[in-house]
Order: structure tokens, then C-alpha cells, then sequence
């Protein structure tokens, strides 16, 4: 079964994603009320994707996707980027996989999550 | 752009959608016990046909939620995603709310807009709305 987690802050699009994929055969796993740091926190995960939001909280999705391109344990998980502002240029050249642009439809992740 | 249609709501499939327009909508909408999912289908259960959301290209870029008691009508939720905004949808979902509202017999409306939201007051200043310096908006948690 292929993992995704899911870097959201919103813990009802969380709840609502996580039924969402797992209907759809997906293991799911969530970075809310991890503790420590983050990229230990995915590394020791070992997602197949990650839905990566750019603004969490006090922290910025795009250096995220940077660091992660320089760890070789992560370099081949398949990060879909997310905002409410088009930033599939700055995503894709920071390293991203594909972006999603906020509102999307569940039916929309699960297309690019195939793709 | 391309043209907009406006629908009804559709829950549960449109909620998510909805959501991260509600989200994403700054200190106009802070989203509370009220938008959880569970509460949403229990307002759906009266008026359902004054819950209006905005789509281009078979995308939801907008929403609008009102309520009618019988004797005041209620505006809430008028969000329009980032990329969408200045382009009119705002103005066409009041437009159709206020229509739907006023085919039920409403008279009177309210809408409650953040102190510190001017482009919001001057958006209803524009479609006729005036604001009442003269009450307070009181509020109680029912538990």
C-alpha cells in the first residue's frame, strides 16, 4: 500500500483527506502534532507522496521542498505542492512534483496522486 | 475569464473545495465550530437553496451562505478565491442571494463584517448595504 502524507495544518481538510485517500487505497499519515523536526519527522515516515501546503504555519512549504531535494532518503518522494496563490513555477524550480492550486476538488489529488 | 455559473452547494462533495476558499479568505472568515462538516449538513437542512457557490471551468472560486428565519435574512461566507477576485463573482453571488431572499419574503438583511475589513465595507457600501452604528452583535455559545 502507498503512503502519502499529508504536510496541511487545517485539521479538518486533514480528517476529510485521510478518509478520502484511504477510500481510495492509500495509507495516510499526517504531520500534525508531530513533534521535533520536520524532515526527521518525513524521513522516518518514508511517504511515497507528501501534499506539501506552502504555508504551514511558521514554516515555508518551498524551503521544505529545498531541503528535502538535498537528503538522499527523500529525494524520491513525490511532493505535491499546494497554495491558494499559482506558484507552479516557484514550486516546480524549488523541486516540487506537480502543484495543486487551493480550491481543489478531492477528485483532483487523487489525478495527480496517479499521474 | 471564463463565464461563471453559479449552483447550490452540494455537500458533501463541494465542502472541501469550500473550505479552503473559507481558509484561505483572511480575517473575513475565521472558520469556527459552525463550518465543521457535520455542522454544515445540519444548515443545509433549511435553505439548502440559499447556500450558492461560483464556478469557472468547472471549479468552484466562490461561495455564499444565507439563512432566513421568516423575519431577517442572514449573509455569511461571501469568499471568492485569490485568483478570481476583482473579477465581479463577489457581486453575482450578493446578487443572486439577495434575489433568493427576497422571493422568500425577506425584507431585511444582516451581514457581519470585521472592523478591520474596509475592502469588505466598501464592497457592501457599493450593492446598497449601510452599516448600523447604533447596535452591538451579542453572542452566545449553546452547548
Amino acid at each position: 500500500m502507498q503512503k502519502v502524507l499529508l504536510a496541511e495544518d487545517d485539521y479538518t481538510m486533514v480528517s476529510l483527506l485521510k478518509t478520502l485517500l484511504s477510500m481510495e487505497g492509500y495509507e495516510v499519515e499526517t504531520l500534525l502534532d508531530k513533534h521535533g523536526d520536520l524532515l526527521d519527522n518525513i524521513r522516518s515516515e518514508k511517504p511515497d507522496f507528501m501534499l506539501l501546503d506552502i504555508f504551514l504555519g511558521d514554516q515555508n512549504g518551498i524551503d521544505i521542498i529545498r531541503e528535502m531535494r538535498k537528503i538522499p532518503d527523500l529525494k524520491a518522494v513525490k511532493v505535491i505542492m499546494t497554495s491558494g496563490i499559482d506558484k507552479t513555477e516557484e514550486c516546480l524550480a524549488a523541486g516540487a512534483d506537480d502543484f495543486l492550486l487551493k480550491p481543489y476538488m478531492p477528485e483532483d489529488l487523487i489525478q495527480k496522486l496517479r499521474s | 475569464m471564463s463565464s461563471v455559473h453559479l449552483r447550490e452547494f452540494q455537500y458533501p462533495d463541494d465542502y472541501a473545495a469550500a473550505r479552503q476558499i473559507w481558509a484561505h479568505a483572511g480575517n473575513g472568515i475565521q472558520l469556527r465550530r459552525s463550518d465543521e462538516p457535520e455542522e454544515i449538513h445540519k444548515k443545509l437542512q433549511r435553505d439548502p437553496d440559499l447556500f450558492l457557490v461560483a464556478e469557472v471551468d468547472g471549479r468552484i472560486v466562490g461561495t455564499v451562505i444565507g439563512g432566513f428565519d421568516g423575519r431577517r435574512g442572514m449573509v455569511y461566507h461571501l469568499a471568492v478565491a485569490g485568483p478570481y477576485q476583482e473579477e465581479g463573482i463577489g457581486s453575482l453571488l450578493m446578487e443572486e442571494l439577495e434575489n433568493r431572499l427576497r422571493l422568500k419574503g425577506c425584507i431585511r438583511c444582516y451581514l457581519l463584517v470585521t472592523t478591520d475589513n474596509h475592502q469588505a465595507m466598501a464592497f457592501y457600501n457599493r450593492r446598497g448595504w449601510k452599516r448600523m452604528d447604533e447596535v452591538y452583535i451579542f453572542g452566545k455559545e449553546l452547548e
